[in-house]
């Protein structure tokens, strides 16, 4: 049985588009329905609200700068997928207020196999949410998601669920679908490491003991041709983010996104007192990096086991950053995975992938592909 | 990984980890923030810290952060390896189950620790260099365990000490602030009436008839009875307004910034007082009974021109309190259920009542009373009886009427012993002329009972002690007893007089009809006779509406074969209407005043 029912896509972002394109939808019966659009739909408010109140299945989802429609990048339009197994859909709200240690968060179900999480990109207190999920997780549970929003940074609703649109909230979408998850950058350490003695939630202040954005600077300028007094910042920042090292020799990719008097801000918390690495990348690397994850993944899989179809939550940043070539990252990926293999997904500020050591973390310029698990006696097409 | 880049790292784990150590003084919050930032930075899937404490319902002696720990298969082997570990002489030790790693680790003198890693082994050199780490964390422990014992003891001395705040100037009962509290503020708001010109007002207010619901229906009732008018009264008042307990069923209400002037203060004051008394128009619903009571309430206004500003704030506030005590004696002592202003007036009755209580001391010591005789006569004018009535003058007060002094005497007490004097007295005349009563000139003498003698514990005996001592025949005294005493508590009263009446001594009810008697009881109570009160005797010849209630009275009593007498009449018409009503005998100033005892010897003795 494949995992989606059926996959609508039109560029027209409007409810009533949405309307038609769900009514074909659901002669496919799916269980729930995954959606993703654009940014013209976060506009949509009282009149999605009035709409979704009818739909007789469950739905998730959330605005996105761009869509992934197999090997399309698609800068806009609604992309509605039908789900062919149960899915149950619940909302955490204003998350940047209260204190994710005085929220029971807990699985409805013990058949949960996956938790799909979206989040308002510009909410605070998202690690400390994450972490929560994590405790009430059982070993094999699976967990990816991205952060939702526009590039506009405004704060907005951003978020589909069937009790309407949200913000400043996380989606908790409970499958019993298993997944396996590839997760790549292809970022590689350009200098460093830093001692971060002096940080703010997401703002560096201080590296070893300096100012955080005048040793960023000199150290970028010294590594490329670019002068920041003559760029835009995140037009230079975007190709050199700071990489967190981990103890599997992993590094968690931080984005720097803003500079201000105070330091520098990125897309995700920094802790203080950490290690931090100055990356840089190239088109190749990065592309190699995205597409060998799901190769590693598929050559992972073992033998009774057989792939459906895949969700790809792929990083704005790197959009940003590849421009053209971004098409080709999508293109490999999804020769890696069979081009007979439906690919659906977005461009996501921030991702969210639960790591073979059981860690839940907040990505920045990554590529998270999630692989639809079947067993072959089920694979249908 | 270069070997430089290694050390960099290590040194980075332990910088990073050490500064996470000690973050907050709570002890929960400072090792969640150790354990948050130990998962992530060593990939971590779990993180939990075990301490060593008794543990209720379980044989294991750890508890474990963070608490709501989950019992499930994995959870519940972690806890007894933990514990196995707990007994080893080892600082660290790994476990492998599945695809996880557990790691190990003693936090010295608090527990250990417990590191989750799936798929891949943490390295031996980053496992050493985390040692160090617990050292310092087990410090940090026992800095928040400390921190929490002094933070636990400060609490708790608050805690004690609001305690013995509360019973130094809190009613306990109540909850209301008792006489030391009360008196702290009405000095704070005498200085500031001073200050702002405003007015205020003191209510003492006293709870009538408390005592015989406390006798009557038990402590626990009575207790109620309070919380229940504690909590109505309360609604009459504002927040910054005072109510505060001072006494068994006496509370001190405190009113400030009532008006700028005189009258706007009373104005103010009468509302309250009016709402006051609504909250007793209906019965007061308890647990167990419904009770009626009402309240006494005496008002003084401040600041007042007889508060003298030489008097300390102190004095004044024991000036203001003795002044509304002073009304509220006022209206207790004549209509109940109701309120009163103070006036300089009250305070000269009551400097009076003072003098007179003092008087009454010396008087009874010195046996200075006198006792005087009212004759009763039968219809044809005939002496059948008397009534023995108490006098007094004094030397310092002058003559002091019997209204005058008997309430002083029965509010101070004295009354029992004034009571048993007249008692005494009266046998002992008795007893000097037994021929009297022998050759039929005289029936009886009666003498009255006050509501504090028939109460008293010995009463009957006491009665029975003074005749047999005097020797004198039963039949020749009668006990006079109002409405009032019988019915305050009509089952004791019933019983007083069944063991008095089993002696042949009988009882007159007095006063009949002035009080709130039921006539079904009438009949239960076993009296000698009747005494119509002068109220309905006073121009009976001209009010239709009094003769009906005399005649229906007559007609009762004869039904129930008791004696009528008739007292207070003072008219020849008075005389006339009685003369056909076949009433047993007649008392009053038209037959005879109340003579000194010598002229109603000499009286009695003229008679053939």
């Amino acid at each position: 049985m494949a995992v989606f029912t059926d996959v609508r896509f039109t560029s027209d972002v409007t409810v009533q588009a949405l309307a038609e394109s769900v009514s074909l939808l659901m002669s496919s019966n799916p269980k729930g329905i995954m959606l993703l659009c654009t940014d013209e739909a976060a506009s949509w408010g009282e009149t999605f609200n009035l709409w979704v109140n009818k739909l007789k299945v469950p739905i998730f989802g959330g605005v996105f700068p761009g869509l992934i429609v197999n090997s399309r990048f698609e800068p806009k339009g609604i992309l509605a997928v039908g789900l062919a197994n149960d899915i149950h859909v619940s909302v955490i709200e204003n998350i940047s207020n209260i204190s994710p240690h005085s929220v029971n968060v807990s699985l409805t179900s013990s058949s949960v196999h996956s938790v799909v999480i979206m989040v308002d990109a510009l909410s605070r207190q998202i690690d400390g949410y994450l972490q929560q999920v994590l405790y009430s997780l059982s070993d094999d549970c699976c967990v990816f998601g991205g952060g939702a929003g526009t590039l506009a940074f405004h704060p907005q609703p951003c978020l589909f669920s069937p009790k309407g649109m949200h913000q400043d909230a996380m989606l908790l979408v409970e499958m019993t679908t298993e997944w396996d998850l590839a997760v790549g950058h292809g970022w590689e350490v350009l200098a460093g490491p830093y001692l971060a003695n002096k940080v703010d939630d997401n703002r560096i202040v201080e590296l070893n003991f300096e100012s955080a954005d005048k040793l960023y600077q000199r150290v970028v300028e010294e590594h490329s041709s670019l002068l920041f007094d003559e760029h835009d910042f995140f037009d230079i920042a975007k190709t050199f983010p700071f990489g967190l090292a981990r103890l599997d020799d992993t590094v968690l990719i931080r984005d720097p996104i803003k500079v201000d008097e105070k330091g520098l801000i990125c897309a995700g918390d920094i802790p203080e007192n950490t290690m931090l690495y100055i990356m840089r990348g190239d088109a190749q690397k990065l592309i190699s990096a995205a597409s060998g994850a799901v190769r590693n993944t598929l050559v992972n899989m073992i033998s009774t086991q057989h792939m459906g179809d895949c969700i790809l939550f792929d990083c704005v940043s790197r959009q940003l950053f590849l421009r053209d070539e971004f098409t080709r990252e999508l293109q490999q990926i999804h020769a890696e995975l069979g081009q007979h293999h439906r690919l659906v997904g977005g461009l996501v500020l921030g991702e969210i992938a639960l790591d073979e050591s059981g860690i839940l973390s907040l990505h920045n310029k990554t590529a998270v592909t999630a692989l639809a698990r079947v067993n072959a006696e089920e694979r249908v097409r | 990984m270069t070997e430089m880049s290694r050390t960099l790292q290590i040194i980075s784990i332990q910088h990073e980890l050490a500064m996470h150590i000690g973050l907050d003084l709570n002890l929960d919050k400072m090792l969640q923030l150790f354990l948050d930032r130990a998962k992530k930075r060593l990939s971590l899937r779990r993180a939990v810290v075990f301490k060593e404490a008794p543990r209720a319902g379980k044989e294991n002696d750890l508890l474990c952060y963070p608490y709501d720990h989950r019992s499930d298969e994995v959870n519940d082997w972690l806890v007894e390896q933990v514990y196995q570990f707990n007994q080893l002489d080892m600082m660290t030790f790994c476990h492998k189950k599945g695809q996880s790693f557990f790691y190990l680790f003693k936090i010295p003198h608090f527990g250990a620790i417990s590191f989750e890693r799936r798929i891949q082994p943490i390295d031996d050199i980053v496992l050493h260099a985390l040692l160090p780490l617990f050292e310092r964390l087990a410090v940090s422990c026992q800095a928040c365990l400390e921190h929490q014992k002094l933070v636990d003891e400060i609490k708790n001395r608050k805690a004690i000490e609001e305690q013995l705040r509360r019973q130094t100037y809190q009613d306990v009962l109540t909850g209301l602030p008792n006489r030391k509290m009360l008196s702290i503020n009405l000095q704070s708001l005498l200085i500031n009436v001073q200050q702002r010109g405003q007015f205020g007002a003191v209510f003492f207010i006293d709870l009538d008839r408390f005592k015989l619901i406390n006798d009557t229906l038990g402590h626990s009732v009575g207790d109620e009875l309070l919380i229940n008018i504690t909590s109505q009264l309360k609604t009459c008042i504002r927040r910054d307004d005072t109510l505060a307990r001072v006494g068994g069923d006496e509370f001190i209400l405190l009113l400030s910034n009532i008006g700028s002037d005189e009258q706007s203060a009373v104005t103010r004051a009468t509302k309250v007082a009016d709402k006051m008394l609504d909250i007793t128009r209906e019965s007061i619903e308890l647990s167990h009974c419904s009770v009626y009571t009402s309240f006494s309430i005496g008002i003084a206004l401040f600041p007042s021109p007889e508060l003298s500003a030489n008097l300390t704030i102190g004095e004044q506030a024991k000036h203001l309190i003795k002044h509304a005590d002073v009304a509220m004696y006022k209206i207790k002592h004549t209509s109940r259920n109701g309120y009163m202003f103070y006036r300089q007036e009250l305070q000269v009755m009551s400097a009076f009542r003072s003098s007179v209580e003092q008087r009454l001391h010396i008087t009874l010591r010195e046996q200075l009373f006198s006792l005087y005789f009212q004759p009763l006569v039968d219809v044809d004018g005939k002496v059948v009886a008397a009534e023995a009535l108490i006098r007094w003058h004094d030397e310092t007060l002058g003559w002091v009427g019997p209204q005058d002094f008997i309430p002083v005497a029965e509010e101070s007490g004295l009354i029992v012993d004034i009571g048993l004097w007249v008692l005494r007295h009266t046998c002992e005349l008795i007893a000097q002329n037994r021929d009297w009563f022998d050759s039929g000139k005289l029936r009886y003498i009666s003498v009255n009972i006050s509501p504090r003698q028939f109460s008293q514990a010995h009463f009957v005996e006491q009665i029975l002690a003074v005749i047999d001592e005097y020797n004198i025949s039963h039949s020749s005294l009668r006990l006079e007893i109002t409405e009032g005493v019988a019915m305050e508590n009509i089952t004791t009263a019933i019983s007083i007089m069944n063991a008095l009446a089993a002696h042949n001594l009988h009882f007159m009810l007095d006063d009949f009809g002035s009080g709130y008697s039921s006539l079904s009881y009438l009949h239960k109570l076993p009296l000698k006779s009747v005494k119509i009160d002068r109220s309905f005797v006073a121009k009976i010849d001209q009010s239709a509406d009094n003769q009906v209630i005399v005649e229906a009275i007559i007609y009762i009593s004869r039904h129930f074969s008791l004696e009528c007498v008739v007292e207070g009449v003072e008219t020849l018409e008075e005389r006339a209407y009685f003369s056909d009503k076949g009433v047993a005998a007649i008392q009053g100033f038209h037959f005879f005043k109340p003579q000194p005892e010598s002229a109603f010897v000499a009286l009695i003795n003229a008679i053939h």
